[in-house]
């Protein structure tokens, strides 16, 4: 057996364990089952910064500013100049830096200007985000409600145009809680918004069984099939 | 300090970054492009948004500071659970110890293949400057022998013996390549025409690139590249995943414990919970043929039409919110002394 | 045993019964995995443009994303269209590297001869903080390959010469994006678009999202969907029918485990529905 697939093996194997483990609490909670969840919970914390720093903070700011991505021609001269401006980066650093004010009692209050700074940045963004994203929603929602298909009248397609544009207009009524009067048209009609509602939930439903299951079959198929293939060349049997 | 003990001024202050926060990307979004790139931000616009997400990125210790915080004290002091925050402990800087070993082991091969790189953008560059003789050739021609001897022994590291069929295909080709440019008689030259530094420079290139995917290649069958895969193959992947997967037989539980048919409405929601799940599966069709037409048909107009409809409703909500938050409407906690 | 834990064995049983025997039924027809194979089937791509996969998806989604994510590389690997790989969540790191290299040698395992090798047939960009503000700089960028800068190696992009010299977003001929994340899904509806560009978006979802996809796919946001293993397996039939030597068996397998694990949680509620039922009408009837 070769290197490379000792290591898979191994891998195989322990991610096996690491499943037992972690399905054990289905019978009880047990130290078994803590000792990973923590482990987990380990690597999860340390990857985020780690890939932070490696994919966004060292190849974009921190190398250009400390001139360590310059490259030279071997006759000295440099590939690209050396930008300067990359230095303003230590103004966005500074500020970026006044999270840590959270853990002095004095100046935590400076960490409420960078948290409300992104607060900000996000606000503006989301404004944005809602027009790009709602303008062709609303758009292919004006469906006609006769439809004619090479020039011949769809009563399938009419119907379901018609249905869509209804319900949509009746769970949009649903959801009107900030004006209208009681006894008017508006109100009489938002409880029928409530089973077309329903029928949205059940197929919202479906679909999160179908997710929770997929999961389980991936984890089943692991076990069944990779572990306990792994298991077998351990004792000599594969 | 003045400021400091004056709540309310402080609370200007959050306030007044609050919204210089937004104005930029508000500004970018609705004034007309010619503007933007008139008064020069459209140049600079990639490094202004690198600036931005750096303010976000600097609390990354954050998160790290608390962790180390509340499970080192459980390590030191061994009060009660302290073994799992050892387990924790270890995953944490063992994966950063991994992960940065990792990187550094690619930085430097990145290295290498830029030095083998540097041999024809250097020849690019004489060839666009129209220099096809003198000090700058003999530079080329030095400094293309140092790199293409240094390259030939560092791939030469792991016997061929070590090597999966597709590396040796990749070394051999790289080889051949390498042997090329040596041939190319550019290296012993004093007297070279354009034609022949854009020939040289051309096979350059393609050394280095053939070198970078075949170091890349080595790369892969390093112990540190092994503990990296093991990192995520063998544990976070699988604990991860067997973590979530819990929860398909919960839902089975579920499925038997609560899942009750009460009223015309709960009826209505779980047959269009058994048609979408009946519809998707391989035996919906053998128990009803057209079980996937009528889920695709539910899914594309009831639902569509109502999803449609909430999230329109929540998107209005969301950007109510947005304008509220980025004008500090909503604030008080930033006046509040306790926070 | 209480009635809980034998539930929880009928389940782990049911999955596990047609992984042990190997059973596999052929998927059901789902219409938007069609969709999504015509748009790569059919997208015309000139030199020096590509494809950029979003694999935002972690351990928690793998079960269905990465299946996903496999039959949408495959297919473009099949069409020789460059990739870029790039994703906006952390958890995504290893699935970035695993997945090409995964098709990869399957299809030189399939047509001996023929290579996908890492920097010609893709590259991989790595995790992008930042989402919307990276996204819309991104757009807007004159130069993708600069803007990119280098890959997960520090390779610059510009050593690899697919890839080198793109230019503006525009020269993205698909994207796709393979996520179970709502808001990240939203970030490439919202902010992959500028003046004049909208793109071709191919998405694969989890079973829970696909009742929201589907309002994209109606507005046209969105021009095909991979919806959980079902799409996937579908999708990978559809392949198989245009390329009879590719193998979608396992594929295949967990589709059929994932129907018969459906099948016990609908005969659950049935059976939830009707012990109280019975033991109503048995308390009423003596």
């Amino acid at each position: 057996m070769d290197n490379g697939t000792m290591w898979e093996l191994s891998s195989t194997l322990v991610g096996g364990i690491a499943t037992l483990a972690i399905f054990s609490f289905l019978i009880r909670e047990n130290g078994f089952y803590r000792f990973f969840e923590h482990l987990f919970i380990g690597i999860a914390a340390g990857l985020g910064p780690m890939l932070v720093i490696r994919d966004f903070l060292w190849p974009n700011i921190l190398e250009p500013m400390l001139g360590y991505s310059m490259r030279m021609y071997p006759d000295g001269t440099p590939v690209k100049p050396y930008q300067p401006f990359y230095l303003l980066y230590l103004v966005p650093m500074a500020f970026g830096s006044l999270y840590y004010c959270i853990y002095s009692k004095r100046h935590a209050w400076l960490a409420k200007v960078v948290i409300g700074f992104t607060l900000g940045v996000s606000g503006a963004l989301a404004i944005r985000g809602f027009f790009s994203e709602a303008i062709p929603q609303v758009a292919s929602s004006f469906k006609p409600l006769v439809v004619f298909q090479n020039g011949v009248f769809s009563l399938f397609e009419s119907l379901n145009n018609s249905l869509f544009v209804v319900t949509l207009l009746l769970v949009l009524n649903y959801f009107l809680f900030t004006f209208g009067r009681p006894g008017a048209v508006q109100g009489k009609i938002a409880p029928l918004g409530r089973p077309l509602l329903m029928v949205c939930f059940g197929a919202f439903f479906g679909s999160t069984v179908m997710a929770r299951l997929a999961l389980l079959v991936e984890r089943v198929q692991f076990i069944v099939r990779d572990w306990v293939a792994a298991v077998g060349t351990l004792v000599g049997l594969g | 300090m003045v400021v400091a003990n004056a709540p309310d001024t402080r609370a200007k202050i959050i306030r007044l970054f609050t919204f210089l926060g937004g104005i930029y990307f508000f500004s970018y979004f609705v004034l007309p492009e010619s503007v933007v790139e008139s008064i020069g931000i459209k140049e600079r616009h990639e490094q202004i948004s690198n600036g931005f997400i750096v303010v976000g990125a600097m609390a990354l210790g954050l998160g790290l500071f608390n962790i180390i915080r509340a499970h080192g004290t459980k390590v030191v002091f061994q009060r009660s659970g302290w073994r799992n925050s050892l387990a924790l402990l270890v995953g944490l800087f063992g994966t950063i110890g991994i992960m940065s070993a990792q990187w550094i082991g690619a930085l430097q091969v990145s290295r290498d293949v830029q030095d083998v790189q540097m041999i024809g953008e250097y020849a690019s560059k004489l060839m666009a400057e129209k220099i096809t003789q003198g000090a700058p050739i003999s530079m080329l021609q030095g400094y293309s022998k140092e790199q293409l001897d240094r390259a030939s022994s560092l791939i030469k590291v792991r016997p061929e013996s070590q090597l999966t069929s597709a590396q040796r295909l990749l070394e051999q080709d790289l080889s051949r390549k390498i042997s090329d440019l040596r041939a190319d008689g550019l290296l012993t030259r004093v007297d070279i025409d354009e034609q022949a530094l854009a020939g040289f420079a051309q096979r350059a290139h393609e050394v280095a690139s053939s070198y970078s995917v075949f170091r890349q290649s080595l790369s892969s069958g390093t112990t540190v590249q092994r503990l990296y895969d093991f990192l995520y193959d063998g544990l976070f992947n699988q604990l991860g995943s067997a973590m979530f997967a819990l929860l398909g037989v919960y839902i089975a539980a579920a499925a038997y414990r609560a899942f009750r048919v009460r009223t015309i409405e709960s009826a209505l929601m779980m047959s269009a919970a058994v048609i979408v799940m009946l519809g998707q599966i391989s035996f919906g069709k053998e128990i009803y043929e057209g079980m996937p037409s009528l889920r695709q048909w539910l899914l594309e107009v009831p639902n569509s039409a109502a999803f449609r409809a909430i999230r329109l409703g929540a998107g209005i909500a969301g950007l109510m919110l947005a304008i509220r938050m980025w004008l500090s409407i909503e604030s008080k906690s930033f006046s509040s002394e306790k926070k | 045993m209480g009635s809980r834990r034998l539930i929880y064995l009928i389940m782990i049983v049911a999955v596990a019964a047609p992984i042990l025997f190997g059973i596999s039924q052929r998927p059901s027809r789902l219409v938007s995995a069609e969709r999504m194979y015509d748009v790569i089937e059919n997208v015309k791509v000139q030199p020096g443009e590509v494809a950029m996969v979003w694999l935002d998806f972690g351990p928690n989604t793998i079960a269905e994303n990465e299946p996903q994510a496999m039959v949408m590389i495959e297919h473009l690997f099949r069409r020789r269209i460059p990739v870029i790989l790039l994703s906006q969540y952390q958890q995504a790191e290893r699935f970035l590297s695993r997945v090409p290299q995964t098709v990869a040698r399957q299809l030189e395992a399939e047509m001996p001869g023929q290579t996908w090798r890492y920097g010609e047939a893709w590259i991989n960009v790595g995790y992008k903080p930042g989402a919307a503000i990276f996204m819309q700089s991104l757009v807007n960028a004159s130069n993708v390959s600069g803007f990119l800068g280098r890959d997960v190696n520090g390779m610059p992009i510009s050593q690899y010469p697919t890839f080198a010299s793109i230019g503006g977003i525009e020269r993205v001929k698909v994207v796709g994006e393979v996520t179970g994340l709502v808001g990240v899904f939203d970030t490439i509806i919202q902010f992959f678009q500028k003046k004049g560009y909208r793109p071709t978006i191919v998405h694969g979802c989890t079973s829970i999202t696909i009742p929201e996809a589907y309002i994209f796919l109606d507005s046209g946001q969105l021009n095909g969907l991979l919806e959980g293993i079902a799409g996937a397996a579908w999708y990978s039939e559809v392949l198989k029918n245009a390329h009879p030597s590719s193998d979608n068996s396992r594929l295949l397998v967990t589709n059929t485990a994932l129907s018969a694990a459906h099948l016990v949680i609908i005969g659950l509620i049935i059976v939830g529905n009707l012990v109280p039922l019975f033991s109503r009408w048995r308390a009423r009837h003596g």
